[in-house]
């Protein structure tokens, strides 16, 4: 039994203009211990569907299973639990700490509001968790200011870890830090992934990144999937012309290696209203008439899906 | 002795209050330090006028009447022959009182309304912020005239009117405040972790945004002490033979041509209190900064 199911997720907004679509139709399983990568450019509704699994916004279709229950919609008690078990990790280590909360009350905060604790227990708690992230004791009165940003990043992975959930939604948590204390910090969720069995959503922008860390990769446009697979598949054998513009956007770091770039014309086609049919048909340079009726998702090996009919389906022979 | 204490500050497990550390930022700042020292020497005067004050306030002494400053009169008398000097020194008890009462009045109903208004936004919002609208429709003095003149005169009800009439001002400033707040991303870290509204509010939000309200509450005192004379100047606010500054000061105002006295010395009382005040917001404003350099 898979530890997340996600079917047909979809979460619109109301904007004054119209609805505007950021997740649209999103489904994934996801197995205990496994990370999912979910990769897409800005705006494209990669953080949106992580919150919108963690309620912290609403979904407006679709389905969510989380150890087999289905938590689509839940009452505030079972919010409350449900919560316990779901974290998330935010981008910005800089906005996601309350520059008036020192260390240790930013970790006791979450410990405070379960009974879970008698009060002698928190601090205890709170010990162990910044051994457990890497922070040493003597940071525990310190405000967010006077750390650097992979200290600030480790507090922010300690009040997640807080409450010990199994599943983890982790909001580009590395995007916003120096390249050397990147590194650090996916060794640091890696380790904890292997010791506490955590499951992980990576939402990244940053396709280096979610190799090293996933088992499995959805490729996002628009709030829709275009294409996932088993990471390793993905990177040799891509399929999607989205992906493959994508993927051929990575540095290599050989100047030797002369690579095909593949380049996309325009700019995203506007979430709101979008016209039926493939979003990504307006950039793509396999574009012709069949794309206007919209895409069909195809599993063209195991656990290898895409949705573009060009490739998949009857238009294969155009290519 | 001092090797006792030594290694409890080494391991840093002692967590200094926030209260300690704002107080220690405060007294290095040397200016806020004088307006809170300044601003206390007049609560102490006001608590302990009848052991300060060399006469009564009512006290007259119709043979010296608009006597300039002199060794028994340090202030002068006014019109019937009151001291200056000792009708300052009790009136701190009128004009403090009015001052610091309306404004944590004020705060106390304007800011849990504009912490609602700006966290929950939507209708509340719209509700409660027109609901502010109707009283900052009318001009502020004005409210506060049509509020003691129903109410009627005396101290309790001129704390209410100019109260009710500065909450709109701040309720409308934590609202603003809080609406930058609210999106961060602790905000919705709190929520994640089954922080309900309340504690979100209190312990995330309201903290973060209290810095230009204490600001705007100590420099309301200086308003309202003003507005206070303003009220008592048209007969509605401190009832005479009361000594309330402002009302000494309107009273001068008559005189001001031949016997200045009257007029400089409570001017001079509501400046120096208004400033030490002013200076106090400002440093405290600094002293609950965590990001300020300690």
């Amino acid at each position: 039994m898979p530890m997340l199911e996600v079917q047909d997720l979809k979460k619109y907004f109301d904007t004054p203009r119209g609805k505007l679509h950021a997740v649209d139709g999103i489904s994934f399983c996801l197995e205990q211990g496994k990370t999912l990568g979910v990769v897409g450019e800005s705006g494209c509704g990669k953080s949106t569907l992580g919150r919108t699994i963690l309620h912290l916004t609403e979904p407006t279709g679709g389905k969510i299973f989380f150890g087999g229950e289905d938590v689509t919609s839940v009452d505030r008690a079972r919010l409350k639990k449900l919560r316990e078990d779901m974290q998330i990790i935010f981008q910005d280590p800089f906005s996601s700490l309350n520059p008036r909360m020192t260390v240790s009350e930013a970790v006791t905060d979450p410990l405070k509001l379960t009974n879970r604790y008698a009060k002698g227990e928190m601090e205890e708690r709170v010990n162990s968790l910044m051994e457990t992230v890497g922070l040493t004791e003597r940071l525990r009165n310190s405000y967010p200011h006077e750390l650097d940003g992979g200290r600030r990043q480790r507090v922010g992975i300690a009040r997640s870890l807080a409450l010990e959930p199994k599943f983890i939604v982790c909001d580009e948590p590395v995007s916003a830090l120096d390249v050397s204390i990147q590194a650090q910090i996916l060794n640091l969720l890696q380790d904890l992934q292997e010791s506490k069995k955590l499951t992980y959503l990576f939402i990244t922008h940053d396709l280096s990144v979610v190799r090293y860390i996933s088992n499995d990769i959805c490729v996002m446009y628009m709030g829709q999937m275009v294409e996932m697979s088993p990471s390793k598949e993905l990177f040799q054998n891509p399929v999607h012309p989205y992906t493959k513009a994508l993927l051929s956007a990575i540095l290599v770091p050989d100047i030797h290696v002369k690579r095909e770039r593949v380049l996309l014309k325009g700019e995203v086609s506007s979430p709101i209203n979008p016209k039926p049919g493939c979003r990504f048909a307006a950039r793509c340079p396999y574009a012709c008439k069949q794309c206007e009726h919209g895409q069909k998702k195809v599993e063209i090996s195991p656990g290898h899906f895409v949705a573009c009919n060009v490739v998949t389906g009857a238009g294969a022979e155009s290519l | 002795m001092a090797d006792q204490i030594k290694p409890k500050e080494k391991s840093g497990k002692k967590k200094e209050s926030m209260l300690r550390i704002t107080l220690r930022r405060l007294l290095k700042n040397k200016l806020a330090a004088a307006g809170f020292l300044v601003f206390l020497l007049f609560v102490l005067m006001a608590v302990f006028a009848p052991l300060i004050a060399p006469y009564d306030y009512t006290e007259q002494n119709l043979y010296q009447t608009l006597a300039g400053p002199s060794a028994e009169h340090l202030c002068g008398t006014d019109e019937v022959g009151r001291d200056i000097l000792s009708r300052l020194i009790y009136g701190g008890r009128y004009s403090l009182q009015i001052g610091v009462l309306s404004v944590v009045l004020a705060a106390g109903i304007g800011i849990p309304l504009g912490a609602i208004a700006g966290f929950y936004g939507k209708r509340m919002d719209d509700l409660l912020m027109r609901l502010m609208d109707v009283f900052q429709a009318i001009p502020n003095l004005m409210l506060a005239i049509a509020l003691s003149a129903t109410l009627g005169a005396g101290v309790g009800n001129c704390i209410l009117a100019l109260g009710i009439t500065s909450m709109p001002a701040f309720a409308r400033m934590t609202r603003a405040s809080i609406l930058n707040i609210r999106g961060m991303e602790y905000v919705e870290a709190a929520k994640s972790t089954n922080s309900n509204d309340f504690h979100t509010i209190v312990r995330h939000v309201l903290p973060n945004a209290m810095a230009p309200l204490l600001v705007q509450s100590t420099m309301n005192v200086a308003t309202a002490i003003l507005n206070a004379a303003a009220l008592s100047f048209i007969g509605l606010g401190v009832q005479p033979p009361l000594p309330e500054w402002g009302a000494m000061l309107s009273i001068g105002r008559t005189y001001i041509r031949d016997h200045w006295h009257m007029c400089v010395f409570p001017g001079l009382t509501i400046f120096l209190n208004v400033m030490a005040l002013n200076v106090f917001g400002d440093g405290l404003r600094d002293a609950l900064d965590p990001r300020m350099k300690s």
